[in-house]
This record gives structure tokens, sequence and C-alpha cells, in this order.
């Protein structure tokens, strides 16, 4: 619970409501310290559909603490040393980022440097990594979740170019993330590499609902993002991923609702939302 | 921990009545539905009230304690932000009352 002077209420609630969310903040502690955004998000809702799906979605979502990433990390070790047995000659562990602008898939290779019991060669550039694969050589990409599985294509297809350029015929791509959508597979299982996701989440509301009730779900949440200043791509998360989860101190992800994270209303003023997006 | 707004309001509308809808204090106050969780949660962990379908309580503990440290809740002899300290020690119809200690403890400050 938070120490923190909570402000007071901006709307009054109907008795509905108050007890639907004083149920929502004692089965969902965490809400606490997002209280200002949940409220904020909540007076923003239209009617009793955009209010229950905002409801529905809070009890899914997913924070994932410290706790939850010393275990991934400890998994991570493990996939990459029992599991997969790449012995350290010839393995490449890369994070998955390409340059030096900050990227979450950094702080994953630098924690996971604490938890391989092998002296494995660490990247935290794919981009200078690829370049050091030998031949019979494995690279193995990192990163904390994987959504659409666009940039991990990218990657694949970048080191794929590169090998064939240097001639290099016998190597392997390895993938490992914390996180994934369950859709992501069907884009990961096309790349034919080595893949493991660590924790496999649903679609907040498409992997919950019958189709029909799915798409009348959407368009009440297409109605309450028109609130906001949102670009399409970003409509029901980054493509469509209808992602619910946050890693704690880590930015928040793209494929997130974005009625979560976004900071600017549809007349541009400026929003408190739940989490921060950076 | 720290005493917040919503607890002395809480605790003043406690003496008051017996049974307490928190709906109604939402609506009087506009304390927020976190506001009210947490006075809810913190005070009946320390066993002061009993909360039950949508109303709250004093137990009997709760009343003593309320007893015992109402000039310092109930009178707002005091700011606050302010650490509890031994200066907090108020007249009241010439009888000079001393806190109960308890609520550093309770509190978990140090006297």
């Amino acid at each position: 619970m938070i120490e923190e002077n909570i402000e007071r209420s901006k709307l009054i609630y109907s008795q509905h409501d108050f007890d639907k969310i004083i149920k929502l903040i004692h089965e969902k502690p965490w809400t606490f310290k997002y209280n200002k955004g949940i409220s904020n998000l909540w007076n923003k809702c239209l009617n009793h559909d955009e209010k229950s799906l905002i409801e529905e979605l809070i009890y899914r979502f997913n924070i994932f603490n410290s706790d939850d990433v010393e275990n991934f990390l400890i998994e991570m070790a493990s996939i990459i040393t029992d599991m997969w047995e790449l012995p350290v000659e010839n393995t490449i562990i890369s994070a998955l980022a390409d340059n030096s602008k900050p990227d979450s898939s950094h702080s994953v290779i630098q924690s996971l440097k604490g938890h391989l019991t092998k002296k494995y060669e660490l990247y935290s550039d794919i981009v200078k990594a690829s370049h050091d694969i030998k031949e019979n050589g494995v690279i193995v990409i990192v990163d904390d979740f994987v959504g659409t599985a666009t940039s991990i294509s990218k990657k694949v297809a970048y080191v794929r170019n590169l090998m064939q350029k240097k001639g290099i015929r016998n190597y392997s791509i390895k993938f490992i993330a914390y996180l994934g959508m369950k859709t992501s597979s069907i884009a990961l299982d096309v790349l034919n590499i080595d893949y493991k996701i660590i924790k496999i989440m649903k679609k907040g509301i498409s992997d919950y609902c019958a189709p029909e009730v799915s798409q009348s779900k959407k368009n009440v949440m297409k109605r309450l993002e028109s609130e906001f200043k949102i670009n399409s791509k970003f409509s029901l998360g980054f493509l469509e991923s209808e992602a619910l989860f946050k890693i704690q101190s880590y930015n928040i992800s793209n494929n997130v609702f974005p009625v979560f994270w976004i900071n600017k209303t549809n007349d541009n003023q400026n929003f408190e939302s739940i989490f921060k997006r950076g | 921990m720290n005493l917040y707004d919503e607890d002395i309001i809480f605790f003043k509308e406690l003496v008051n009545s017996g049974l307490l809808e928190i709906y109604s204090v939402h609506v009087k106050y506009h304390l927020s539905p976190f506001q009210i969780v947490r006075f809810i949660d913190t005070y009946q962990k320390l066993e002061l009230i009993k909360y039950y379908q949508g109303s709250i309580s004093l137990t009997d503990q709760g009343r003593s304690w309320l007893l015992a440290n109402r000039n310092y809740i109930l009178l707002k002899r005091h700011k606050f932000a302010d650490p509890f300290t031994k200066k907090n020690v108020f007249e009241n119809e010439n009888k000079r009352i001393r806190f109960d200690k308890s609520i550093y403890r309770l509190l978990g400050q140090r006297n």
C-alpha cells in the first residue's frame, strides 16, 4: 500500500460503480500505486460498457515485480546452459537492441550476466554480436517481451544476410524472452529458429471472449480510445496486440492497450495515465 | 506509517455513528475509493475497526484507543505531518490526559 496522500475523488460515483471499484482495489492491491491514473481513466468512461471493460482488463492485467524478473532470469540461464547445453566456446549471447539507444533488452542481458554459470560472450548490440559469429557458432538473442515478433524477425533477417555475405553456412540462431503473446508463436515459427518464451500471455480481449463478443468489446475500447490522441497503429496496442502487462521499473510496452499509457487527450491536453511511457 | 486526512474524517464520523456506510463517506467528503480502502485495510489490521458488507464500526479496542487519543485525533491539536512526540499532551476539562502510548506502536513510529 502506498504511503502518500491520495487525492480525493473528482467525481461522486454511483453506489454500483463505487462497490465495483472498492472490490477491484481489494482484489488487486497493485492498483494503489496507480490510483490517480486508474481514477482518471475510469472518469473518462462514458457508459457502463466502457467501465465494465476497463474493470475486466484491470483484473486481467499482469504486474511483474523484481522477484518475477529474478525467476525469469534463473529460467533463462537454465535454458541456455541446461536445456540447450550451449558450449561457451562458440556461443554468443546478445540483447535484441541494435544501437546505443537504451532498450529493455539491455537490462535483460545485464541482469542475465549474474545468473549464468558459464562465461559466455555477452553483447549489448546485436549488430556487433552478429559480426563475431563464427563457423558452427550459435547466437542467442534475448529480450524481455515479444509481441508481434516484428523486431526479432528483422534481426534474424539481418543475421542471415550477414552470414550469407560472410559465407558462413553452419550457425544457429536462438531466441529467449521473459514474456510473449500467444500469437507471437505464429511469427516465431515462420522464422524457423529455436525459441523459448518463459511466460505466454493471452490477448486481453480476443483470447477471452467469443469472436462476436470480442468484436463488440473492441468497438467499446475504440470508442474510449477516441477520447485520446492515439496513432491508429497503436489502437488496441501495437498492431492490435491487446497486451496487458507491466514489468515494474521497465518502460511499459506499446503492445499494451494505449488507454493504459497514453498521455494526451484528443484535444491535446495532458492526461495522467495509469502508466508512463517514455 | 502516517495518519492521513481520511483517517481523521473516518474516526470523527465513527464517533458519531455505531455503523458507518462507507459509500456515505464517499458522497459526503468525496473520499476516493482508494483512500477508503487504505483506511479500512490499515485499521482493520490493527483490530480497531470492523468492516462488513459496505459498513464499518469501531471495535471495543478501537473505541478505547480512540478515547485515549481523542485530543490528538479528533480535536485537530496537531499537525498531521508532525512526528508523534511527548509534546502531544493536552489539558482537557482540567484533567491532564496523557496519550495512550500504544499509538506509537500502532502507527509504527518511535516515541
